[in-house]
């Protein structure tokens, strides 16, 4: 039984909704019997509504943080040898033509990516490079996400492994963009072209979103970004590009074109599975689930293999098709047409889709991995009191015969009539094979509760002694249905009950009851606590 | 079998930092739009003075940005634990150089006193806030970064690094006490 004191430590995490489960069923018990502790969590409850009604200041509006006007680039240091600065600049400048580099090109031929379920990818992207010369080359492998991170990437040349080697590496992100080029042109001559046609010249000090601070025959002037039609620059800066590009200086031994591996992690990727399900009036249940990838690296990956991982932990092994590859409009796929593993790999799950797909930059792909009709689903109704006090709960429980399910969302509907009807949304855990899911569906609005406490005797100082309850549960069905009924019980009370009963676990008691159509049944119980 | 392309929602906090990282101000820019409402708030409840708020979040995410070369991103993300952590930190510089100032008995009695009227929401905000600063330090970090910043009561002890047990225990100790300051707005 749980104590005053460990029950005071742990009221801010029931507030919070943060108690896992015992622990919430121990102190609901514990509140029940305990009127100071109950009160000390009602003056917590008020002065948490308080402090809401008078959350902190925002930042004032002009609120900016300057940065420096050095660009930080990754890996400084090993990576930014001055004499490779200064390739690249003068690579740059050159606007890297096939003049400055022979006839170097890089050709893309298809992708590998592992998502992660948030935000992490693994990408092994295969390209083939043309016309290496024997030596030290430079190559530009352009495309690469905006969210790589340079420090993961690995370069592995199938045409000569041993022979090839990248002696250094620079990664390229300085974006063409309006504040870029301002940035670049700090200390720097612009023209400022106004809304009224003026022009005025000066040398640009600093800038922020709503201002450019410009000097002007020894003087210092604020400009209003407003007031600006556009501002003229002399030259084009070098160092931007229009695309995230990791550039290589490259040793090879052997010569001419090198189909090669490149693999890098990247943030910016991210799936979830989703589900619909439609509850049909001959009691069975129509789901079709649905993969969802988020692409927002900043790179497109055309014809990309991809693979999923859903982290869990002690997962059984299992095989498991995601994806038909060879039905129209994604319908009826069944589960003797698998043709795809799901694999437990160390603690995680990792799931295939069949056929290669396109990812394009900042998009968002479906893809559909089941669809099932008439699985033969029960309507249990509940009654839990510390779910509701007069309300009786609906679950929809099937078995999940022939795939694991991973981990998402089921819009639940139903069918009214001639038309489906939203129901409710509702989370489900990965679900292996073989297991039960069950839906709470929402709450029955033919059958009614009324649960009275008839008798409450207490012990100083306070505690509950004994406990009387009588429940009244309507049915205005036209069918007789059965009812669970879930009762919480202090762990060390003892029941006796007018109906048969079983003991959950320490804290919870249940009832089966009958309730005939059109008809009420009363059902009263004692809890004696020791 | 394929769906139309929609539209991708905004990126999450993991992909922004990891472009910090890789030396884009765009992504910081998009950072500091996120959070600095947060930010700001936190500190002007730890240091009161708006100029000495404005300092102190301005150091917060200029931290952020030299320090992102730094950030590991791990699964699930932890990006706002580290950003708390930074802010609790530039907290307590700017709270150890501050002259120390006795906290003023009176807070308390004046609030006691007028709460009785029904104050208008600019005054219940300033009363609110004086009774948060009259709690002790260690106390106040935990009701505004669990109250305010959303944090869970796990982030909030990996940001102070304490127990879990004592942030919950801290977060009870100060909303007893602020419950006892400010009685006359509690309903």
């Amino acid at each position: 039984m749980m104590t005053c004191e460990r029950a005071s430590e742990e009221l801010t995490a029931l507030l919070y909704n943060e108690a896992d489960a015992p622990t919430r069923a121990a102190l609901e018990e514990h509140l029940g019997r305990c009127p100071r502790c109950a009160a000390e969590l009602e003056t917590l409850r008020a002065a948490l509504g308080v402090l809401r009604s008078a959350a902190p200041p925002a930042a004032p509006p002009g609120f900016s943080v300057s940065l420096p006007r050095r660009r930080v680039l990754p890996r400084a240091g090993s990576l930014m040898a001055a004499s490779i600065v200064a390739a690249l600049l003068l690579f740059f400048l050159s606007d890297g033509g096939p003049k400055a580099y022979g006839d170097i090109r890089v050709e893309k031929v298809d992708f590998s990516l592992t998502v992660y379920n948030r935000n992490l990818a693994l990408v092994r992207d295969r390209r083939n490079i043309f016309n290496l010369r024997a030596g030290r080359n430079i190559v530009r492998f352009s495309d690469v996400p905006a969210y790589i991170d340079p420090t993961s990437v690995h370069f592995f040349s199938l045409t000569d492994a041993t022979g090839t080697r990248v002696v250094e590496q620079n990664f390229e992100f300085d974006l063409v963009s309006a504040d870029a080029l301002l940035r670049k042109f700090l200390d720097e001559s612009i023209e400022c072209v106004f809304k009224d046609g003026s022009v005025g010249k000066g040398r640009l000090l600093s800038y922020d979103p709503k201002t450019l601070v410009i000097s002007q025959s020894g003087e210092a002037l604020t400009l209003s970004r407003e007031n600006i039609q556009s501002l003229r620059m002399p030259k084009l800066p070098e160092g931007l590009l229009s695309r995230p590009t990791l550039v290589w200086d490259l040793d090879v031994k052997t010569e001419g074109k090198h189909e090669t591996i490149v693999s890098y992690l990247t943030g910016g990727m991210a799936w979830k599975a989703d589900y619909t399900a439609i509850s049909k009036k001959e009691r069975t249940l129509e789901l079709s689930g649905w993969v969802t990838v988020t692409n927002q690296s900043g790179a497109t990956y055309e014809n990309a293999k991809v693979k999923l991982i859903a982290g869990d932990v002690h997962r059984v092994r299992e095989t498991f098709k995601v994806l038909q590859d060879s039905l129209p409009n994604g319908a009826g796929v069944g589960q003797n047409r698998s043709q795809v593993e799901e694999q437990s790999f160390f603690e995680y799950h990792l799931y295939t889709l069949v056929r290669t797909t396109t990812l394009r930059a900042g998009s968002v792909k479906q893809v559909e991995f089941v669809q099932r009709n008439g699985i033969p689903a029960r309507h249990l109704y509940e009654y839990d009191c510390t779910r509701s006090a007069d309300r009786v709960a609906v679950k929809l429980e099937f078995k999940n015969t022939d795939m694991p399910l991973p981990m998402g969302q089921v819009r639940l509907s139903a069918e009214v009539g001639p038309s489906t009807e939203f129901v409710r949304a509702i989370s489900i855990e990965h679900t292996p094979k073989d297991e039960k899911v069950v839906l709470l569906a929402g709450y029955a609005f033919d059958l009614a509760a009324e649960r009275k406490v008839t008798r409450l005797d207490r012990n100083e100082p306070g505690q509950i002694r004994r406990q009387d309850v009588e429940l009244k549960l309507r049915n205005h069905k036209d069918e007789d249905v059965e009812i669970d009924v879930l009762e919480p019980v202090g762990g060390n009370g003892t029941v006796e009950s007018s109906e048969p009963h079983e003991k959950l676990d320490a804290y919870k008691i249940r009832f089966v009851v009958a309730v005939p159509k059109h008809s009420e049944k009363t059902l009263k119980w004692r809890i004696d606590y020791e | 079998m394929l769906m139309a392309d929609v539209q991708a929602p905004e990126p999450t906090d993991e992909a922004l930092i990891m472009a910090v990282k890789n030396g884009s101000h765009e992504a910081f820019e998009q950072i500091l739009r996120r959070y600095r409402d947060a930010i700001y708030g936190y500190l002007k409840t730890l240091l009161k003075d708006p100029a000495r708020t404005d300092d102190a979040a301005q150091d917060v995410f200029l931290r952020l940005f030299r320090g992102a070369s730094h950030y590991k991103v791990v699964e699930g993300g932890r990006f706002k634990s580290w950003l708390f952590m930074i802010a609790v930190n530039v907290a307590r510089n700017a709270l150890r150089s501050r002259r120390a100032v006795p906290l003023d008995s009176r807070i308390s009695e004046t609030l006691a006193a007028s709460a009785h009227d029904r104050p208008d929401a600019d005054e219940r905000r300033e009363r609110v806030q004086a009774a948060l600063e009259s709690l002790p330090e260690e106390q106040r970090q935990v009701v505004v970064l669990k109250e305010y910043q959303g944090l869970t009561f796990e982030e909030v002890a990996r940001v102070l690094d304490i127990p879990v047990n004592t942030a919950k225990s801290r977060m009870r100790y100060g909303l007893l006490k602020l419950s006892e300051l400010l009685q006359g707005y509690m309903r």
